[in-house]
């Protein structure tokens, strides 16, 4: 498998490119080089990793360049090549290439450094054949062995290992794959054993190496992702600081590694990345402490988005420490985190006034007294979600209704003391609002959704799934003012009937989804209703009608004509057959009907015996 | 195209049997007290829900069957190829395991045989996942469905090594055990489980015969029922068990009636049963209770013989009866010797020596000697084999 795409070819737009060839074109050696990186100094920054023989020539910025024939550095190195660079920058000389020096150099240079990339060694490498002959002429072959001795174990770990790398340097190879028992690697160890080429090289690449500026490495270290710069740091002394530098990690998401993170990672990121840190998602890392946010509070400053979500380990004290550094905080997730309370929301209230996004769905323990302080806080705030939190109530939206006059998103789904009366103030004070899910706060009446309607007229996205109050009253305000209306989810609003789908139609071109489970009244004419209307040909993309009793398999017909149709649930609605779905999908044929009907084709019925006739008598 | 088609109807497949799981754990969610679980033979069916809920009872409508069990087994085989350390991790977490308890419950409703799912949800209930009560509930439904499942009897004395004997409903174990005898003939696993109860619960001898000898009424010819019951003597008797008595007198009527078929009329009380049924015996070394005991068991297996006559009589000759019959002879004839040569061993033990005994001593077993000669070559032969009696042997005749 291919490394991210930064291991095999370094990008940046001042890097020397040297696409070299395959080793075909490099004779003298039976071992040539195998992996040919492509390090193209385009401003494109894509890795074009094995193409062969290719010939680039770019100005670079560095002057780096200054030779004609650039391309083709093949690296193929001898043993009995003392001075080790070899670029044989012509498909015929295969080693100490000749041209101007100054060239040389940084060829060499640039090839050592690609050459570390791979093997985690500034030697320079004798191929053993065995490996030439898997490496063979393709250049996707060529970068997956050079990516695949790069594969240490991409244990975020490898961060709190630094100081072992140290002497890590002229011991890259037995040490580079902390894990990896990549077959690759065994070969390169074997050719590490050969004496000359593991000793002989060292000295001059390292100078080399760090002749390099190290802005040129910060620049190329920036485009690569966690794993790669792992990898990176693991190489060297010099490039482990380099790529341990905060700028490379101003934005991280270790939700891959989640439950490996523990506290000590976070605490060296934290001191590594020092200022530079501006996103960080911890998602799902569930040994994650206090200890280990107050450490990164500390000193990361400037962070800007965090993501803590369901690190159930979190208390108010890191929210404590997070307020008093992180003053920069935008955006925080506090999803499933439930030992926060309202004091965490006081603190992030005193000390991140800039906080626009803020999470904190199923912490039970939030209730209105946390949720006001927030609003006087922190009064830029866009995005409220609170699922789940039972003790949000009425004063609580009112308080971010008059404090917040900026939201855009407000989720308190299942939060079910909410009411009329705060919903209407919040959309009489809030005009920006675009999304709300209010599902379960069965509390709610037509009264909100006229409110709605008169002020929120960039309504996008509207839940009210189990608000079973609300009638076609209300959506016929909606539908009359709310143009921009994309998504609705009307589950168990039982009371809607077909003049709600009609007012719909009519009122939002824009509708994709639409979700009418369990909305017994609506029947086929409503679909009808919706199809006629101006979303339904090209935009109407989900339908849902699980639990419609009364459709039939002429909303099937009338759904033929919604070409951007892509699924329609039909669970439990008796009246479908299995023909109208069948005729629906000869119809629309990337769609997928979900319902009960047993998938394949049905069994054929046998009725028992068939009468059988012989041909003098009638029956026998 | 075909490709994509096939990946829709593999989408739509997978999205119809996981609504399907949930259905089902919805109704586990719901309703406490399962009972019974069916497949429903349904070929064909319209757009509605295969999961049929009537008072206690689940059931399954048979088209969807393969596809949901498909499902589930794909889902917690895949959970199964994980490296061990990731099968923990998602033993672990609460969401997880819950899934896979949802994927466990309807694959083995629907295939009950499959070893490697029971053990995943031994796991589970070894990381505190699952309630033992509820898995004791749940492994007496799929007894419902297939009473003749071992896995879901181990299962059940696996979860009972959890718990002390005080704890445990016995009746409740034998009546699941009866219903599922009741439901199946010749039920190993069920009589089997029984035999455990046996062992390990506290002493139901009592009703356990009552139970037995209405089993066989009813089921005749049901072996593991007749093993059952002589198990059960046997074991009667190494507990020197005896119906408490509040009269001087015990019932021993059978015994008395098998006396008098032997030709030998006896007393009806204890002392004078002793004494024709044990004439040599040490007195001293042999308990009251233990004599006690013996005249009970003794009685009852007089008791099967006459019912294994009676059957016979209404139902025709049958193997079981004959067997039977033996087991309760040899059972007095063993134990009137045992107590007469060697009171102090162990009831069980095998090394009594018949050969060595002689019958001509002792009037009761010379006499039953002489009747049981009457019952025919292979009866003889039988009593040869195994109580010694020394019948001269006749022509072997194949057709006895």
């Amino acid at each position: 498998m291919f490394a991210p795409s930064g291991s095999s070819s370094i990008s940046g737009s001042a890097s020397a490119s040297f696409s070299s060839g395959s080793s075909s074109s490099s004779t003298g050696t039976a071992a040539s080089s195998t992996n040919s990186t492509s390090v193209s100094g385009s401003a494109s920054g894509s890795a074009e990793r094995g193409e062969a023989n290719n010939n680039h020539n770019h100005n670079l910025s560095l002057q780096l360049n200054g030779n004609g024939n650039n391309g083709n550095n093949s690296n193929s190195h001898s043993s009995s090549s003392s001075s080790v660079i070899t670029n044989g920058n012509n498909s015929n000389s295969h080693n100490n290439s000749n041209n101007n020096t100054h060239t040389n150099l940084i060829s060499g240079f640039c090839s050592s450094i690609w050459r570390s990339a791979t093997f985690g060694s500034a030697t320079p490498v004798v191929v053993s054949a065995s490996a030439a002959a898997t490496a063979s002429v393709s250049g996707s072959a060529m970068s997956d062995c050079s990516s695949s001795s790069l594969s240490v174990s991409p244990d975020a770990a490898c961060l709190a290992d630094n100081d072992d790398e140290d002497q890590q340097q002229r011991q890259p190879l037995q040490r580079s794959e902390a894990g990896s028992t990549d077959s690759y690697l065994a070969k390169d160890s074997d050719v590490a054993q050969q004496p000359q080429t593991f000793l002989g090289a060292t000295e001059l690449d390292d100078e080399l190496i760090k002749q390099l500026p190290k802005e040129v490495l910060l620049r190329v270290f920036s485009y690569l992702d966690v794993v790669s710069l792992c990898r990176c740091a693991q190489v060297c002394k010099y490039w482990n600081v380099l790529a341990l530098d905060g700028s490379s990690w101003q934005k991280i998401n270790l939700f891959d590694f989640q439950r490996d993170i523990e506290g000590p990672v976070i605490e060296n990121i934290s001191q590594r990345c020092r200022g530079f840190l501006k996103s960080l998602s911890l998602r799902g890392c569930q040994s994650l402490g206090d200890q280990s946010v107050r450490t990164l509070a500390n000193h990361c400053h400037n962070i800007e988005h965090l993501d803590l979500s369901e690190c159930k380990k979190i208390t108010d004290i890191s929210t404590q420490s997070i307020s008093r550094y992180c003053t920069k905080l935008t955006a925080i997730n506090l999803d499933s985190c439930s030992n926060i309370t309202d004091n965490s929301l006081k603190y992030l209230s005193d000390g991140c006034p800039n906080l626009m996004e803020i999470n904190v769905s199923w912490c039970h323990l939030i209730s209105e007294n946390g949720v006001e302080a927030l609003a006087r806080g922190c009064v830029k705030l866009r995005k409220f979600s609170s699922k789940g939190c039972k003790q949000i109530n009425d004063n609580a939206i009112m308080c971010l209704a008059k404090y917040c006059p900026d939201i855009m998103v407000l989720n308190v789904h299942s939060c079910e003391t909410i009411s009329d009366s705060s919903i209407r103030q919040l959309a009489a004070k809030c005009p920006k609002l675009q999304k709300l899910c209010v599902s379960k706060c069965a509390d709610l009446t037509d009264l909100s959704l006229m409110a709605l309607s008169q002020h929120n007229h960039l309504l996008n996205t509207l839940e009210v799934s189990g608000c079973r109050n609300f009638t076609d009253i209300g959506f016929q305000a909606l539908g009359r003012n709310c143009k921009y209306l994309e998504r609705m989810d009307l589950e168990e609003c039982n009371q809607i009937t077909d003049l709600t789908l009609a007012h719909l139609a009519t009122g939002c071109p824009g509708l994709e989804k639409l979700t009418l489970s369990h909305c017994e009244l609506i029947t086929d004419d409503g679909i009808r209703h919706l199809t006629t209307g101006s979303c339904a040909a090209e935009i109407l993309s989900v339908l849902e009608l699980d639990n419609c009793p009364l459709i039939t398999d002429r909303t099937l017909e009338h759904l033929v004509s919604c070409h951007n149709l892509q699924r329609i649930e039909l669970f439990d609605c008796q009246l479908i057959t299995r023909t109208a779905i069948r005729k629906l999908k000869n119809h629309l044929p990337n769609i997928k009907v979900h319902a009960y009907f047993a998938p394949g084709t049905p069994p054929a019925v046998t009725s028992g015996q068939r009468p059988r006739y012989c041909r003098c008598c009638e029956i026998l | 195209m075909e490709d994509d088609m096939a990946v829709d109807a593999n989408n739509e497949k997978r999205v119809l049997c996981e609504k399907i799981i949930r259905d089902i754990n919805a109704v586990f969610l719901k309703d406490a007290d399962l009972a019974s679980f069916e497949i429903i033979p349904k070929e064909t069916n319209c757009n509605k829900s295969p999961v049929v809920h009537v008072e206690h009872n689940l059931g399954l409508e048979s088209w969807c069957a393969q596809h949901v069990y498909d499902h589930a087994h794909r889902t917690l085989i895949s959970h199964r190829r994980q490296t061990s350390q990731q099968q923990l991790r998602t033993l672990q977490q609460q969401q997880q395991s819950d899934a896979l308890a949802k994927y466990l419950n309807v694959a083995l409703l629907i295939n009950p045989d499959v070893t490697t799912f029971w053990h995943i949800r031994r796991q589970l209930v070894q990381k505190n996942r699952l309630s033992i009560n509820k898995e004791l509930q749940f492994s007496a439904l799929v007894l419902s469905i297939k009473p003749k499942s071992n896995e879901a009897f181990a299962y059940r004395r696996w979860l009972y090594s959890f718990q002390s004997a005080d704890a445990i409903d016995w009746p409740n174990e034998i009546s699941i055990c009866e219903r599922s005898a009741d439901r199946c003939a010749s039920n190993y696993h069920a009589w089997s489980h029984r035999h455990w109860v046996l062992r390990s619960g506290p002493c139901l001898l009592q009703s356990e015969l009552m139970r037995t000898e209405k089993f066989l009424r009813k089921h005749i010819s049901d072996y593991s029922c007749y093993h059952y019951r002589q198990v059960l003597l046997g074991r009667a008797y190494e507990l020197c068990f005896c119906m408490p008595s509040g009269e001087a007198q015990p019932q021993l009527g059978s015994l008395l009636e098998l006396l008098a078929e032997y030709g030998l009329p006896c007393e009806p009380n204890t002392e004078a049963l002793i004494q024709l049924m044990l004439p040599h015996m040490n007195r001293s070394s042999v308990s009251v209770q233990r004599l006690r005991s013996f005249l009970y068991c003794c009685n009852v297996a007089a008791y099967d013989m006459r019912l294994c006559k009676e059957q016979r009589a209404l139902y025709g000759p049958r193997d079981c009866f004959e067997l039977h019959r033996r087991a309760a002879l040899k059972f007095i004839v063993e134990q009137c010797v045992r107590l007469q040569t060697e009171p102090r061993t162990a009831t069980m033990d095998n090394s009594l020596q018949l050969d060595k005994f002689d019958y001509g001593q002792h009037p009761f077993l010379e006499a039953v000697r002489q009747a049981e000669s009457a019952l025919g070559g292979k009866h003889q032969r039988w009593c040869n084999l195994h109580l010694n009696f020394g019948y001269p042997v006749a022509e072997a005749t194949w057709r006895d």
